[in-house]
C-alpha cells in the first residue's frame, strides 16, 4: 500500500489528540497505586472503590442536578433563539447572533471571573444555583448551533399544510412542529448536559461548598494514593461523555433528515 | 360546472412595503370550474392563491367564498384545501396518516375514517402504498398523496400551487390529464397556479393571465390563444409574429389595415382600442399562415420570401422566413405531413395568409 502524505498526517494528528486520553482507561485497570509503566496486572479494584465513596456520590448527584437544570433551561432558551434566528428577519440580527455565540470563543476563565464579580456584587450566595447559571451561559450557544441546523431545514409549508387541513396553531405545533424537531431538541439536551457535566472552570469559581464531579476530581489530585480512583472515575466520565455526544449527534442528523435537508454542519 | 359564483375577488390589493404584489384584482370564479392563474414569476399569482387559502390577508379589498366574507377568517376555518408546490408531505407520518391528518377534527368513528382514507387513496391510485413512509415514495406519488390529503376534506375549492413543476416532462403530461379527469369526477372547483402556458391551455376552463399584480386577460383557453388582447399576453402564450400596420379606415367593429410586408386586410377591431389614426401592432401565429407547397391552403393572399432557418421538432418544423420588405424574418410553422418535404435555408418560398391570420393588438 502506498503511504499518502495526507493519510500519514491524519493518523499523526489523531494520535496526538487521543493517545494521551487513552492512557486514562489503561492505567485505571492497572493493578498498582503508582501511575507508571510497566503495567503490573489487571484489576477492577479502583472501580469498586468508587462504589463505596460517599463524597464522590454527593459530587455526582450535584453534577446531575446542575447538568439537568442547565440542559433544560439552555435548550428552552436555545429553541427560542434558534427559531428567531432561522425564521424571522429583524434589525441587528447578525449582531445579536454573534453576541449569543460569543461564549463559544471567549476564554472560560474570563467568563467565570466576570460572573463571580457580578454575582457577588448582587449579593448572591455561591451555590449550585450560581454554577447552573454559569453553565446555562456556556451551553446556550451549543444549543442554538444544534437546533439551528434542525430548524433551518424545517419546511414552513408543513405548518401551513396543517393549518390548511383544519388544525389550529396549537394542534399544529404538537402534531407537526414538535415531532419533526424533537430529535433536535433531544440532541440539544444531551449535548448541553454533557457540557455541564464536564465543565470545570466556571464551576470552580462559582460553586460554594458543594462540589461538582470535575471539582471533586480536582480536589482528589492532591492525594497520590487516590490517583487510581480518579483515573477510574475519569474513564467513566470520558465514556459517558462520548456516548452522550454520539447519541446527541445521531439525533441531530435524524432531525435534519426529518426536516428534509441533508445532514451537514453541527458540532461533531 | 354551472354559473354560480363560488369565489368573488373584489379589488384585492396586497402591498409588501413599497412593492405592490396585487393591484386591485377583481375576478369571479364559478362553481365546478377549472380555473388557472397564469403568469411569469413575480406576477402575483401565488400571492392571490395564498389570499384565497387564508395564509395572507389583503391590504385592501375582499374575498367572498360561497357568499361568505373571508376577511379575518384563518386558514384552518376556510372551506379550501391546498396542494403545495413541494407537496408538504408530513415527513414523520406514513402515507395513510398523511391522508387522514385533517379527519381528526371531524371526530369520525374509526371505520368511517378508514373507509374514507381508503377511498381517497384509491382515487389517486395509491391504495397499495398506504403504509409507506413519506420518504419512501417518488415525486409523482408524493403529489398524489398531497391530492388525496386535500380532497378527503371535501373542500369547496381546491387550490393547486404549481403542483406539476417538480415533475419531469412525461409525468407532468400524464398528471395534467389525470388532474383534469379527477376534477371532472369530483366536481370541485380547482384553482391552479402555473407559469406553464401549455399546462394552463390544456387543463383549464378559464385562464386569468397575470402581469405585475394585475389580470391582463381572463377568458377561455381558445380565446386567450386566438384573441390575445395585448402584446404582453400574445407574447407570453405561444409563438407570435409581431407586424406593424397602418390603419387605413374604420367601419363599425372592422378596421382596414395595411400590414408591412404583407398588404391590405380587414380585421376585427380590438375591444377597447383607441386607434389614434396611425399605427397598430398585428400578431400572426406561426400556424395561422402556411407555406405554399403547390397545394391550395384556402389562403388567397401570397407574399414571397426566403427560408433563413429551419427548426425541426418532429411533428412540426418552424421556418424563419425573410420577407423582402420586412427587417425581421417571420416564423411560420408547418406540420410534417406525408409528402411534404423539408425546406433548406436559402430556398425561395411563398407564404399564404389571409385576414384570419391576423390578430390586432393594443
Amino acid at each position: 500500500m502506498k503511504l499518502r502524505p495526507l493519510g500519514v498526517y491524519a493518523f499523526l494528528y489523531l494520535a496526538f489528540l487521543y493517545a494521551p486520553v487513552l492512557f486514562l482507561p489503561i492505567f485505571s485497570f492497572n493493578d498498582s497505586a503508582i501511575v507508571a509503566f510497566p503495567l503490573t496486572g489487571v484489576t477492577t479494584r479502583w472501580y469498586e472503590n468508587l462504589w463505596s465513596n460517599d463524597t464522590m456520590h454527593g459530587a455526582l448527584w450535584n453534577s446531575l442536578k446542575v447538568g439537568i437544570a442547565s440542559a433544560v433551561i439552555a435548550t428552552i432558551l436555545g429553541i427560542c433563539g434558534a427559531r428567531a434566528l432561522t425564521r424571522y428577519r429583524f434589525p441587528g440580527k447578525a449582531g445579536i447572533a454573534a453576541l449569543i455565540m460569543l461564549p463559544l470563543v471567549l476564554p472560560e476563565i474570563i467568563i467565570a471571573i466576570s460572573l463571580l464579580v457580578v454575582l457577588l456584587q448582587l449579593g448572591f450566595n455561591l451555590s449550585l444555583l450560581s454554577v447552573t447559571l454559569g453553565h446555562i451561559l456556556m451551553a446556550v450557544p451549543f444549543s442554538i448551533a444544534v437546533l439551528s441546523s434542525s430548524f433551518e431545514g424545517f419546511d414552513r409549508s408543513l405548518e401551513e399544510a396543517s393549518l390548511d387541513l383544519g388544525e389550529g396553531p396549537g394542534a399544529t405545533f404538537f402534531r407537526v412542529t414538535l415531532p419533526i424537531v424533537a430529535p433536535g431538541i433531544l440532541s440539544s439536551l444531551l449535548i448541553t448536559f454533557t457540557i455541564s457535566l464536564d465543565e470545570f472552570i466556571v464551576a470552580f469559581f462559582l460553586s460554594g461548598t458543594e462540589p461538582t464531579l470535575p471539582l471533586y476530581i480536582w480536589s482528589q489530585l492532591r492525594f497520590t494514593a487516590k490517583l487510581p480512583d480518579v483515573l477510574a472515575l475519569g474513564s467513566i466520565l470520558l465514556l459517558a461523555s462520548f456516548v452522550l455526544l454520539s447519541v446527541g449527534e445521531v439525533l441531530r442528523r435524524r432531525a435534519v433528515r426529518r426536516a428534509g435537508a441533508s445532514a451537514t454542519g453541527g458540532l461533531l | 360546472m354551472n354559473d354560480r359564483t363560488i369565489i368573488e375577488i373584489d379589488r384585492v390589493t396586497r402591498k409588501f412595503g413599497d412593492f405592490t404584489a396585487l393591484d386591485e384584482v377583481s375576478v369571479q370564479i364559478r362553481e365546478g370550474e377549472f380555473f388557472s392563474l397564469l403568469g411569469p414569476s413575480g406576477c402575483g399569482k401565488t400571492t392571490l392563491l395564498r389570499q384565497i387559502a387564508g395564509f395572507d390577508d389583503p391590504t385592501s379589498g375582499s374575498i367572498h367564498l360561497d357568499g361568505q366574507d373571508m376577511t379575518g377568517v384563518p386558514a384552518n376555518r376556510r372551506p379550501t384545501n391546498m396542494v403545495f408546490q413541494n407537496y408538504a408531505i408530513f415527513p414523520h407520518l406514513t402515507v395513510e396518516q398523511n391522508v387522514a391528518y385533517g379527519l381528526r377534527r371531524l371526530r369520525l368513528d374509526r371505520q368511517e375514517r378508514e373507509r374514507r382514507v381508503k377511498e381517497a387513496l384509491a382515487r389517486v391510485d395509491m391504495a397499495h402504498l398506504g403504509a409507506r413512509r413519506s420518504n419512501e415514495i417518488s415525486g409523482g406519488q408524493r403529489q398524489r398523496v398531497a391530492l388525496a390529503r386535500a380532497l378527503i376534506m371535501r373542500p369547496k375549492v381546491l387550490l393547486l400551487d404549481e403542483p406539476l413543476s417538480a415533475l419531469d416532462k412525461k409525468l407532468r403530461e400524464q398528471m395534467q390529464v389525470e388532474l383534469r379527469h379527477l376534477q371532472r369526477a369530483v366536481g370541485i372547483t380547482f384553482i391552479l397556479v402555473t407559469h406553464d402556458q401549455e399546462e394552463a391551455l390544456t387543463m383549464s376552463d378559464r385562464i386569468a393571465v397575470m402581469f405585475g399584480g394585475r389580470i391582463a386577460q381572463c377568458d377561455r383557453p381558445e380565446q386567450i390563444y386566438q384573441h390575445p388582447r395585448s402584446r404582453a399576453v400574445a407574447e407570453f402564450i405561444g409563438g407570435m409574429n409581431f407586424l406593424e400596420a397602418a390603419v387605413l379606415g374604420e367601419r363599425g367593429d372592422v378596421i382596414e389595415v395595411d400590414v408591412a410586408g404583407f398588404g391590405r386586410a380587414e380585421v376585427r377591431k380590438p375591444a377597447g382600442a383607441e386607434l389614434n389614426g396611425s399605427g397598430i401592432t398585428i400578431g400572426a401565429r406561426p400556424e395561422r399562415m402556411t407555406l405554399l407547397f403547390g397545394e391550395d391552403a384556402g389562403l388567397n393572399r401570397v407574399v414571397a420570401g426566403t427560408v433563413v432557418e429551419a427548426s425541426y421538432y418532429g411533428d412540426m418544423t418552424y421556418y424563419s422566413i425573410a420577407i423582402e420588405t420586412l427587417d425581421r424574418p417571420i416564423v411560420v410553422s408547418m406540420r410534417n405531413t406525408i409528402g411534404r418535404r423539408s425546406l433548406a435555408p436559402g430556398e425561395r418560398v411563398k407564404v399564404g395568409w389571409g385576414p384570419e391570420s391576423l390578430v390586432p393588438l393594443v
